[in-house]
């Protein structure tokens, strides 16, 4: 396939996904929490002294803010369940929904190889994530800068890019899993619930690793860091320490969830 | 035919569901600028063999050319293709939808525009274009799934009961968009539909599908000039008969050789079958000659309903009704 059936497709793709309301939601989500997170930290600023005290000190004296920890904030509220849950959505509409409505099916009625529109697909949404990341580190950043000056470290703005930047792998991540569930299941409530399900279970296995690891079992640690939610995680690295197997994780299930979701997505019997 | 090369042609084409065959070791040609209409019963295999030739579904086995092109992707460029009742994102318009084709269907971005104003234009829809197509009726939706399978402007339209929701007026535009398709711009049609009317009225030739198995196939006249399966194969012809007196008719038919009297009703509409050489003029000869009133002689035609009733109840009887173009 050409350079510029590859860009048509994905334009074709990017064009759907705009139309589509979860897509939008996550622009929107992103913008507001970028926003948000500046009139937030605004409003820890504007308590003072006299605002809401912690160990005796107040909450404004504790925390020093400026452009980064601001946006820094507004990060975590990106990544923290509303969001990825609207870019799972999202997928589900792209692949489960279409399904269920048949459009998936009268989509592969055009010319062109399935895995070239699996890759304008996931393209997009790939797209759509690291849109929803500038929306909300823009704002955030600019803002925040703008209201409480740059940080006292300016590598602490680095740093921060980098949270943002490894926050794309993780979403990839999350849009791979939702899309291998939509390849066996229909409608985007089913692909939600069954998502929820399995990071349930994806919890209880970090539960069990912990419980054996009280109890002396080794290795159990190891296999924690393996779950995916674990893995998902490894953006958070950004504000400390890089987690590398946290990383290396992301990366087997990034592999291994685009594998099998080509896989069924070339063999799928499209009714 | 206008070329060598078959726009379709599907040579043991095999498809199970579990250990079910829905289409059994199918072999079809449809020749350029063929208009061919695809019957069978429900269940027959219509829709998955369609569906496998679009690369929906997987053949267990089979291969499958369409301009002499094997590969899948490179042999559906020419094709356009309408699957059962059509389905689009009903937020989007129907101009949206059609754009979203070409885009899909590689289109260079400078002709989307042209090729969707033409599609909607052929199909009636340019003034509601630009509304969701969840408003639209099911009739428009139908027709708009027309308007996607020619935007791509094909050279083969694959369609699955293209008339399906439409009114009477509607099935009237669609049928002679279709014949218009193919007769002037030598559009290769394979519309598989129950309607027999519609097909005998449209197609050029039929193939009817049995147990995932073909059964007849060929140009519709030949298939029906052919012998009806169970028939007598010594009669030439089937003649229906108006003329008075009936004594004097009685006794005229009577004293023709090959010549049997099938059916007599009181009002005089008899019918004949001739064999041996007699043919309607002789009869219509020896009527007036004998002094009889002759009102009307009238042969008669087949229709594709009674070939279809008899190959798709006779199953294995209709090698006689196979005719290959």
């Amino acid at each position: 396939m050409t350079t510029r059936r590859a860009a048509a497709l994905l334009r074709t793709e990017l064009r759907l996904l705009a139309s589509r309301g979860a897509a939008r939601a996550v622009l929107l989500v992103a913008l507001f929490v970028g926003v948000g997170a500046v009139l937030a930290a605004w409003r820890v600023h504007a308590w003072g002294a006299a605002g809401p005290r912690f160990n005796g000190q107040s909450v404004s004296e504790l925390v020093q803010l400026d452009g980064a920890v601001v946006s820094g904030w507004a990060l975590r509220a990106r990544n923290f369940f509303v969001l990825p849950m609207l870019l799972v959505l999202a997928t589900a509409a792209g692949f489960a929904g279409d399904r269920e409505d048949r459009t998936l099916r009268d989509t592969l009625l055009q010319p062109m190889a399935r895995e070239a529109l699996l890759a304008a697909r996931l393209g997009a949404l790939g797209i759509l994530a690291a849109l929803s990341l500038v929306a909300t580190l823009v704002p955030s950043v600019a803002l925040g800068l703008a209201a409480f000056g740059l940080p006292h470290d300016p590598a602490d703005l680095g740093a921060l890019g980098l949270g943002y930047a490894a926050s794309l792998p993780s979403d990839v991540a999350l849009v791979l899993a939702a899309a291998t569930l939509s390849l066996w299941l229909r409608g985007t409530g089913s692909v939600v619930v069954a998502l929820l399900l399995l990071l349930a279970a994806d919890a209880g296995v970090r539960g069990a690793c912990a419980v054996l690891g009280m109890l002396g079992v080794h290795g159990t640690e190891q296999v924690a860091n393996l779950t995916f939610a674990r893995a998902l995680g490894a953006w958070e690295g950004w504000n400390g320490s890089w987690d590398l197997g946290a990383m290396v994780a992301l990366a087997g299930w990034i592999a291994g969830l685009g594998l099998l979701v080509a896989r069924r997505f070339r063999t799928l019997d499209v009714c | 035919m206008a070329s060598d090369i078959s726009a379709l042609r599907v040579r043991g084409l095999t498809k199970r569901f579990g250990t079910r065959p829905a289409v059994s070791d199918l072999d079809l040609d449809v020749e350029p600028g063929t208009l061919v209409g695809f019957l069978g019963p429900n269940g027959a295999g219509k829709t998955t063999a369609l569906r496998c030739i679009l690369g929906l579904t997987a053949p267990d086995a089979g291969t499958i050319e369409v301009f002499g092109e094997t590969d899948p992707v490179a042999g559906r460029r020419g094709v356009g293709a309408l699957v059962e009742t059509p389905a689009f994102h009903g937020h989007l318009s129907g101009r949206t939808c059609l754009e979203l084709a070409c885009g899909w269907a590689g289109m260079a971005p400078g002709d989307i525009g042209a090729a969707v104003r033409d599609a909607l234009a052929r199909t009636g829809l340019a003034d509601r274009a630009d509304d969701p197509v969840r408003s639209w009726s099911l009739g428009m939706r139908q027709r708009l799934g027309i308007a996607r399978a020619l935007v791509t402007r094909p050279r083969l339209l694959v369609l699955d009961e293209p008339t399906n929701g439409l009114d009477p007026r509607g099935m009237h535009d669609v049928r002679a968009l279709l014949v218009d398709l193919a007769r002037r711009d030598g559009v290769t049609i394979l519309m598989a539909s129950h309607l027999l009317a519609e097909v005998q009225g449209t197609c050029t030739h039929v193939a009817i599908l049995k147990d995932g198995r073909l059964e007849a196939s060929g140009r519709v006249d030949d298939l029906l000039s052919a012998s009806p399966p169970g028939h007598d194969t010594d009669v030439v012809d089937r003649v229906t008969l108006v003329a008075r007196p009936a004594g004097t008719v009685r006794e005229v038919l009577a004293a023709l050789h090959g010549v049997t009297l099938e059916h007599a009703p009181p009002d005089g509409a008899w019918t004949l079958s001739l064999r041996g050489g007699v043919a309607a003029p002789d009869v219509a000869r020896a009527i007036v000659a004998a002094g009889a009133e002759l009102h009307a002689l009238v042969p008669e035609t087949r229709s594709l309903e009674a070939l279809y009733l008899s190959v798709t109840e006779r199953g294995a009887a209709t090698d006689d009704a196979r005719v290959n173009p």
